[in-house]
């Protein structure tokens, strides 16, 4: 039982990668497939999502908070999936995403620079300039849009246990690699950590419920024990609440549901 | 068959993962043994050496290069002593001086800074705080190095076949992990890597003999051929060619 994300540079066999260590682990591959729950639960159209998880952000977005919210959108679905194990996500910031969960096998896929122009070539049929500019312009995007949300540098390697670069070890080697690394039982989720999953997930789920009333919201669940916090005023509290009763029966983990106002770090019991 | 370099941050468990890696290959392990060599080869004091491996001011080199000169004649050893094969060298940024050999695996290791801090602790008896700043004091001051020697962010994977995190992956699988890679046929000698090998050796043996006369020097090798170019070549070509004809592997001597 392990979770296992795989971030790849574009045209970096990361996909390939990906899908390799699924098929000889068993474990269920994961990536846009997200996406498009997500699009379906929330109603958002799945091109809009996939612009916001994508593009860089505009200032415009810096003011309306959308992205923020599509990305809750999509962590929820994203921990809905893998909260069971024997899941490799791959795909855009599945390693932040899923940060909190420290059992997670988190992975970074590269390419040697002449291998990715050679596959854009030969899959978008452009030449040699326009593949080495197509590549340039998504790695900038990627490293925009991480940096704006989560304020760190996909290409730091801190981020990761096992960075692989796909030139003289072959995307054959690297599923090797990968399943080796997986296999230990640091990385084996207990009845501990699905525990918590499941609690991240529930969390994360009326988070996505909620962000409509409060876009700074925050929500903690222990044990089916969900604390909401806000920081608007009682009246948008009690509408968190009447929206909250009306949610409980679709969530049959949910043990009890109390509102507070005001930071939640100041909002310790003592 | 192959070479394997691992670089690292300190007190991230370099040295006993190399070690391990070393003897399941049935490899030998080298660090400091490099510096000694490059002591004995150009009378340097190792201590001296050293410094150049973790200099980030470059204002000595402004003044005398010698940063450059005794990078170089770390170069020049540690080439020598990739090119004897079945080797695991440890140390700082050795992958930097060898490049364009496919025999050589390049890793680099890390490890969550809190585990860092209470290895650091434990090995040096000192205070969290201290620990804690002497180590991150480091980084930057290596990251500085780093750019100032090779122009490169030190932190950019591009430059390594793997980067492994000791803290998550664990010491016993980061040795199977790189064990496995060795392995790989990908990473054994072919004619064409031995030879780039030797040509790697053979340069940057040229160039620490030439640099402390001549800074601006650079040196590339081809099947024993040699290709020099300073800008002292109009008044002192001659007098090069002639030193570095007589070197051992020297086939021809091409001034540029």
């Amino acid at each position: 039982m392990a979770i296992i994300t795989i971030s790849r540079g574009s045209y970096s066999k990361g996909k390939e990668v990906a899908e390799g260590v699924a098929a000889r682990l068993g474990f269920e591959c994961i990536s846009r497939d997200i996406l498009l729950e997500a699009s379906d639960r929330f109603n958002i159209p799945e091109m809009k999502l996939l612009h916001a998880m994508h593009d860089a952000p505009s200032i415009l977005d810096k003011f309306n908070h959308g992205q923020v919210a599509y990305i809750t959108h999509i962590q929820s679905a994203l921990l809905e999936h893998v909260k069971a194990g024997n899941v490799v996500y791959h795909g855009l910031a599945g390693h932040i995403l899923l940060e909190e969960i420290k059992k997670v096998l988190k992975v970074r896929i590269l390419a040697n620079p002449a291998l990715r122009v050679a596959v854009v070539m030969e899959r978008e049929q452009v030449g040699e300039k326009e593949a080495r500019r197509m590549i340039a312009r998504v790695d900038e995007e990627r490293r925009k849009w991480t940096r704006r949300l989560y304020g760190v540098d996909p290409w730091d390697p801190s981020l990761y246990d096992l960075v692989i670069y796909i030139d003289k070890i072959k995307a054959e080697g690297a599923i090797r690699l990968i399943c080796e690394a997986a296999s230990q039982e640091a990385f084996l989720l207990t009845e501990d950590d699905r525990q918590k999953l499941s609690d991240l997930a529930l969390a994360c789920k009326l988070k996505s419920e909620l962000l409509d009333l409060d876009h700074n919201v925050t929500v903690t669940s222990e044990y089916g024990n969900v604390v909401v916090f806000t920081k608007t005023d009682n009246r948008k509290a009690r509408k968190m609440e009447e929206k909250l009763d009306s949610l409980v029966g679709r969530f049959p983990e949910l043990h009890n549901i109390e509102v507070r106002v005001g930071d939640p770090k100041l909002s310790v019991d003592v | 068959m192959s070479v394997v370099i691992i670089s690292g941050e300190s007190h991230c468990r370099r040295e006993e993962i190399a070690r391990e890696v070393a003897e399941a290959l049935g490899y030998v392990c080298i660090s400091r043994e490099v510096l000694a060599e490059a002591s004995r080869r150009y009378g340097l004091p190792e201590e001296k050496l050293e410094e150049a491996l973790k200099d980030s001011s470059g204002f000595l080199d402004r003044l005398s290069n010698t940063r450059s000169r005794h990078l170089a004649c770390f170069q020049a050893a540690l080439t020598a002593a990739l090119n004897k094969d079945n080797v695991v060298y440890h140390g700082e940024a050795g992958h930097m001086f060898v490049s364009e050999v496919s025999h050589v695996l390049g890793v680099r290791l890390m490890a969550d800074l809190e585990e860092r801090v209470v290895i650091k602790m434990e090995k040096e008896g000192m205070p969290e705080k201290k620990a804690r700043e002497l180590l991150l004091k480091e980084s930057a001051q290596r990251n500085r190095w780093f750019l100032s020697v090779f122009g490169l962010d030190g932190m950019d994977s591009g430059q390594f076949d793997l980067v492994i995190n000791v803290t998550q992956i664990g010491p016993e699988r980061a040795v199977n992990i790189i064990v496995e890679t060795a392995r790989d046929v990908k990473f054994q000698p072919i004619t064409y890597s031995v030879k780039a090998m030797q040509d790697q050796e053979l340069a940057s043996r040229v160039r620490a003999a030439l640099i402390d006369a001549y800074p601006d020097v650079t040196v590339t090798a081809r099947n024993g051929d040699i290709s020099i170019k300073t800008k002292a070549m109009k008044k002192r070509g001659t007098f090069i060619r002639d030193q570095v004809q007589g070197m051992e592997g020297v086939v021809y001597v091409e001034l540029g």
